[in-house]
């Protein structure tokens, strides 16, 4: 049985890159951006059934171009109910 | 479930991470996580339960279990922030193996060395483990029992065990794992300067204008200070990163001056800055002929082998390792005179340009440097000189003790200061930096334990390396390991370390909370609590002691290691642990129990079950009758109280993100041996350097020594071995969260693809990583994040079922003790 996982982050990157990331991080499936500031950091959340789904999404993260630092704010977690899908 | 909770959930963590980052929280977020409705969770704080940052963490319960975690934006260390372990902290407690109760090899019903693991009962464990501490005792004495603890022990945790081992069984065969990672750090601030751990703090990673990072992939290991490095550098363009390393790694990502060094070539480097600085005239006089006097150390040391290692019995001083003698500044300028630029850069590899532009960082007085180091200067053969080395750098300058200026030794465990260091669970010392050689020490240790003269043995007791070869050889017969995983951790366990846990004449004894490597070697058993399982106190590479409350229940009979030490001493009469004599010279404690006499003594009994007023668990507390987490403190904390280590009383700690020790009429330390910041420092002196006698730091003189091994012919390549970011140390809490498993499956042999191709390997091809001591198999990566140069491979340690210390050389640094596990000599086959 799959659980219901949603995390934060706070992505820093170059800023002159700022848009590119940005564009990128919002390709990956399950990942969303939220806020960012011109200084090239910007809030993400990654949701999923599994941390492992989250660690995926962090590592694609880290491993774009530009992309100097993800740091992991927020973590909770619940077992899966009758509920299924993410929070939209 | 409801999406509304999902959404609120979501919102949660949004505002978290905006409020983490500086920014506004987005409206809708704002509204949903206000809602209290929605939220069902209780929060608290604890410190992180992994690496030496110290993050604080706030972690949220729900039904006895953790659920949630986020960085603590009150915390000054992680301001929000957490990293991708502590992101998993929430899940490391619920991993499927989770010990719950103790198993004792039996067969036909009786203990049997080479019987079957079965549940027992902790009446059952406990008096097993007492009939063999007391024939051990009363064949073969003290010095047959030990003990192996952990820098992830508690501050009571260890101080109890301190007490259990030193002042009960009278033995000062007790040492953390912190041997294996601090140990020559620790050599480094006792020679240099007399007094344990760093004299700066983390504030000095906003104010500093470079970085050097010596050896540290700090990107990976400390990411939440990296984070803090990577914001200075991207928001001050004129701040420089220069890493040095034996292979690339992520941390390169933002170097200005990216530097890969053939190893134990790092010893040159140190000493050609030192040069440098002499030869542009860049010495700080002043502070050089205020607070600094020269030496010259003793050399030719050896390797810390057993001494009939042939490269041990040519060693011409490796039985006055430490030795050292006064010199003259001249002296010294000529001693480093032959470290040219020409001389460092041909012998380690790296560019002169870059060894220049890294020198000028240190010699110009308007910038202010931050040097920073973990395993790569400890883990090594000559890592106290390292240590050493790099001191004399900020001191040549002056660039010590004021924010941004640090030398700045990281730690790689939560409580390897609070507890191994400061409480002192080395086989040499006693708590604030006191060693059990001297008598005054012991004395203060006896007066404040409340016990007689004597009691405390004046001999060192054996280090971690020998713990496993006294094992081994029969000496000590009875051991206790606690809160860590020593036979994946300690080198060479082919010819030392299971040799010694399976020797028939021994009885091993592991507290864990999962089955590791370690607890599959043992005879006994036992199951811990962990983290929020109990209450308790870490300390920091800051010098920032934490304090957090017990959240949740343990599983099963799972217990803490706390409980474990205080509940067996019940099991022994004074009579049984010591000597005729010391009862006769004190015979009141005569018929008292060792529980009597180290825990209800007074001190550790002092305060009652109504002092605890905040949290309703404390199971420790509840079934000992009195609150022993805050006795225990009390009592450790007048070691240090007026003598430079002053701690806050305990029910401060509750209420702060940590406080740096020392704490003087409530107020913090942040930068020690610095007029004006440092309560201890005379007025008019500008800087003290208080552990010595006389307030100067020293200088040393040490050369280039060559490693322990070095490849050959034969073996032809370098081992290196280190960690990864998803997987903490031997991997025993991380590799239960299936989901970072699968991140970092197994531990791969990182190397170049021509080193791969010379030999006809590919990428994912099955390799045996040889040594002279053994060998392992695991799989080539060519490209991953870790790219070492020609000549050099690296290999991970934390998968249990790829064992590179099979490989490894137990050659320790000769006067801290601690194992070099960053180079012995290797060659690759196909598997």
């Amino acid at each position: 049985m799959g659980e219901y996982h949603v995390a934060s982050f706070i992505v820093r990157c170059r800023r002159k890159h700022l848009e590119t990331v940005i564009q990128r991080i919002q390709e990956i499936e399950d990942a969303e951006v939220h806020e960012h500031d011109p200084a090239g950091k910007v809030i993400v959340t990654a949701e999923g059934e599994f941390h492992r789904e989250i660690s995926t999404i962090t590592e694609q993260i880290r491993d774009m171009s530009h992309v100097v630092d993800v740091a992991a704010v927020y973590h909770e977690y619940e077992p899966e109910t009758e509920n299924r899908g993410k929070s939209k | 479930m409801t999406l509304d909770r999902r959404a609120f959930m979501k919102a949660s963590a949004i505002s978290a991470a905006a409020s983490a980052a500086g920014m506004t929280i987005p409206v809708q977020a704002t509204n949903l996580a206000t809602d209290s409705k929605l939220t069902r969770l209780k929060w608290d704080k604890a410190p992180c339960r992994f690496c030496g940052t110290g993050c604080s963490i706030n972690v949220a319960t729900l039904d006895n279990k953790v659920v949630a975690t986020h960085g603590d934006i009150k915390s000054p260390v992680n301001k929000g922030l957490n990293c991708v372990k502590g992101y998993f902290l929430s899940k490391i407690m619920y991993g499927q193996d989770r010990l719950q109760t103790p198993l004792m090899r039996m067969k036909n019903g009786q203990y049997d060395k080479q019987g079957e693991f079965t549940p027992v009962s902790w009446d059952t464990a406990f008096d097993t483990m007492a009939e063999k501490y007391k024939a051990a005792l009363k064949s073969k004495g003290p010095t047959s029992v030990g003990m192996f603890g952990s820098g992830q022990w508690t501050v009571m945790e260890g101080y109890a065990a301190v007490k259990l081992m030193k002042a009960g069984f009278r033995s000062n065969n007790i040492d953390p794992n912190a041997r294996h990672c601090m140990a020559s750090a620790v050599g480094g601030f006792m020679r240099t300067f007399g007094i344990d751990e760093p004299m700066g703090c983390y504030d000095d990673f906003e104010a500093a204008d470079a970085f050097v990072l010596w050896g540290s992939n700090m990107a990976e290991m400390h990411p939440i200070l990296w984070t803090r490095i990577t914001d200075r550098r991207l928001s001050s363009p004129h701040v420089k990163v220069a890493v040095l390393s034996t292979y690339t790694h992520r941390s390169f990502d933002l170097a200005d001056i990216p530097m890969i060094f053939e190893p134990q070539t790092d010893l040159v480097i140190l000493n050609f800055i030192a040069n440098y600085i002499i030869q542009n005239d860049k010495v700080n006089w002043d502070f050089v002929n205020k607070h600094t006097n020269f030496v010259k150390g003793n050399t030719d040391i050896g390797y810390g082998l057993r001494d009939d290692h042939p490269k041990q019995k040519r060693a011409k001083n490796a039985d006055k390792a430490g030795g050292f003698s006064p010199i003259k500044f001249d002296e010294y300028a000529k001693f480093v005179s032959s470290y040219t630029v020409e001389y460092a850069s041909e012998i380690s590899g790296v560019p002169q340009k870059r060894l220049l532009d890294m020198a000028k960082l240190y010699a110009d007085p308007k910038i202010k440097v931050m040097s920073l180091w973990t395993m790569g200067f400890n883990q090594h053969t000559r890592g106290v000189w390292c240590n050493n080395l790099i001191y004399n750098i900020h001191l040549l300058t002056g660039k010590i003790s004021e924010p941004g200026n640090s030398p700045f030794s990281l730690t790689g465990q939560p409580s390897a200061f609070g507890t191994a260091r400061e409480v002192g669970t080395f086989s040499h010392r006693l708590p604030a930096d006191m060693v059990v050689k001297n008598p005054k020490h012991r004395a203060i240790a006896e007066d404040i334990w409340r016990l007689p003269e004597g009691t405390v043995p004046a001999k060192p007791g054996y280090h971690a390396v020998l713990h496993n070869r006294k094992l081994k050889d029969g000496d000590m017969n009875v051991y206790w390991v606690q809160c860590n995983n020593n036979m994946q951790a300690a080198a060479n366990i082919n010819e030392e370390g299971l040799p010694g846990y399976r020797n028939p004449d021994n009885f091993i004894v592991v507290s864990d909370a999962y089955p590791t490597v370690t607890a599959q070697a043992a005879d006994l058993v036992l199951p811990s609590a962990m983290w929020v399982e109990k209450e308790g106190a870490y300390g920091n590479a800051e010098r920032r002691t934490q304090s957090w409350h017990q959240l949740v229940s343990a599983p099963g009979d799972a217990k803490s290691d706390l409980w474990q030490l205080m509940e067996f001493s019940k099991r022994f009469q004074i009579e049984d642990v010591w000597p005729k004599e010391l009862l006769d010279s004190s015979p009141e404690y005569k018929g008292k129990s060792l529980f009597d006499v180290l825990f209800q003594n007074g001190n550790v009994n002092k305060f009652g079950l109504d002092e605890i007023t905040e949290q309703p668990l404390n199971d420790e507390s509840k079934h000992f009758g009195f609150y022993v987490q805050k006795g225990l403190f009390e009592e450790y904390a007048t070691f240090g109280r007026k003598h430079g280590h002053d701690l806050a009383p305990y029910d401060r700690y509750h209420q702060e993100r940590g406080l740096r020790w020392p704490v003087v009429d409530g107020k913090e330390t942040k930068w020690r041996f610095k007029e004006g910041s440092d309560p201890y420092v005379k007025e008019g002196t500008g800087w003290e350097f208080y552990g010595k006698p006389d307030g100067r730091a020293l200088i040393f003189a040490l050369p280039y020594e060559p490693a322990a091994e070095e490849p050959d012919e034969e073996y032809d390549m370098w081992l290196s071995t280190g960690r990864v970011l998803e997987h903490w140390h031997s991997g025993s809490m991380t590799q239960r969260v299936p989901e970072l498993y699968q991140a970092i499956p197994d531990a791969l042999v990182y190397m170049h693809p021509d080193d791969a191709r010379k030999r006809g390997f590919r990428r994912g091809d099955e390799i045996k990583v040889i040594s002279r001591r053994g060998e392992m198999k695991s799989r080539v990566e060519t490209r991953g994040r870790n790219k070492p140069p020609k000549g050099l491979v690296f290999v991970p340690w934390f998968d249990a079922s790829r064992l590179i210390n099979k490989v490894t050389l137990d050659a320790t640094d000769p006067i801290s003790k601690q194992t070099d596990f960053k180079k012995c000599a290797v060659r690759l086959e196909k598997a």
